[in-house]
């Protein structure tokens, strides 16, 4: 309606009905408030799950990293608290053998890698110096790249699996 | 978030089965059988170098792939062995001088008994000086006999060596060459 035109008595009047407040029972009430209550509850429960769970994924984030740092710091404790690792030796192989080429020297030390250990010659013998440290090491020479050739000079190995003949050498803690 | 507990969690794991070292020496399927090895001596915490070193030599002596899937097995089998005899406070040089020791004729009873007569020290040299006297042709009671004297008497890791080279001199140049 524009607030140029002239009021019209019949919408006066139901206007005037409509404005008056409206009684109603106290079931009525009790009911509306009831759902109204249970609506909030629900509403904030939608709202409240999502902030828990992150909560939760953050407490436990911080928890297992905590875990993971005590636990790193317990072991390089535990570590400065046992025997350091045992120092090196410094071991000497030789072999006197008339070879044409080169001797090499496989074994536990250096996962059995033919071209890593080579030894020299001096005069008719061949010598290489390892660093070891205290244990049980088995090994042998490889004579040309081909003939294997146990150590003359130490026990032989036991447990040989595979049919060439290999040494064994026990260095002592000191 | 997550990203940073999973990478927590793999940095706190034990590292994978997966050597590096074996990739370039041995057949796929000789691999993934050394691995499973590798990582079954890893969860019963045995040492796991001596499979690896066992699989590496075969790999260079040229053995086919199951009889290096079998000395490796073997292994595995002869640290399980040790393990019982010697506890599970044994060390890893204890336990592969031990394993040793049994495929030279020690008994688990024998391990025991040196366990014993040496709670709190290392029993890796006294174990490996008697697998080095059966290697040399002792019989393994006489090379028992031997050692376990020794231990009782409380030698020390050189006397034992010093045991060894008296019985068992070694001589050079003597050493028979593969063919």
């Amino acid at each position: 309606m524009h607030p140029d035109e002239p009021n019209d008595p019949l919408i006066d009047d139901l206007a005037a009905r409509l404005r008056e407040p409206v009684e109603l029972s106290s079931e009525v009430e009790r009911v509306v408030l009831a759902r109204l209550r249970a609506e909030a509850a629900t509403g904030s429960r939608r709202r409240f799950l999502p902030r828990i769970r992150l909560e939760f994924a953050a407490g436990l984030a911080a928890g297992l990293a905590a875990v993971f740092a005590i636990g790193v710091l317990v072991g390089r404790w535990t570590a400065r608290g046992e025997d350091p690792a045992p120092a090196s030796r410094s071991i000497e192989f030789a072999l006197r053998t008339p070879a044409d080429s080169t001797v090499t020297l496989v074994g536990d030390f250096n996962d059995w890698n033919p071209t890593a250990t080579p030894l020299h010659r001096e005069g008719d013998a061949w010598t290489v110096t390892v660093p070891l440290r205290p244990g049980r090491y088995r090994y042998t020479f490889i004579v040309d790249g081909t003939r294997w050739r146990r150590d003359p000079a130490a026990p032989r190995a036991l447990e040989d699996d595979f049919g060439a003949p290999t040494s064994v050498i026990t260095i002592a803690q000191r | 978030m997550l990203c940073l507990i999973a990478l927590a969690l793999l940095l706190s794991s034990p590292a994978s089965a997966q050597d590096p070292r074996l990739e370039s020496r041995l057949d796929s399927t000789t691999r993934l059988q050394v691995e499973a090895a590798v990582a079954a001596a890893r969860s019963e915490s045995l040492p796991t170098e001596p499979l690896i070193q066992k699989a590496l030599e075969g790999s260079s002596k040229g053995a086919p792939g199951p009889r290096i899937s079998a000395a490796v097995a073997t292994v595995l089998e002869d640290l399980r062995r040790a393990r019982a005899a010697l506890g599970r406070g044994a060390g890893e040089d204890d336990l592969v001088a031990a394993a040793a020791a049994l495929r030279a004729g020690a008994t688990p009873d024998m391990l025991g008994e040196m366990r014993r007569m040496a709670p709190r020290a290392a029993v890796a040299v006294p174990l490996a000086v008697f697998t080095d006297l059966v290697a040399g042709g002792m019989g393994a009671a006489d090379a028992w006999r031997s050692v376990a004297d020794l231990a009782r008497r409380g030698g020390d890791d050189e006397a034992f060596l010093r045991l060894r080279e008296r019985l068992e001199p070694t001589s050079p140049g003597s050493a028979p060459e593969a063919p």
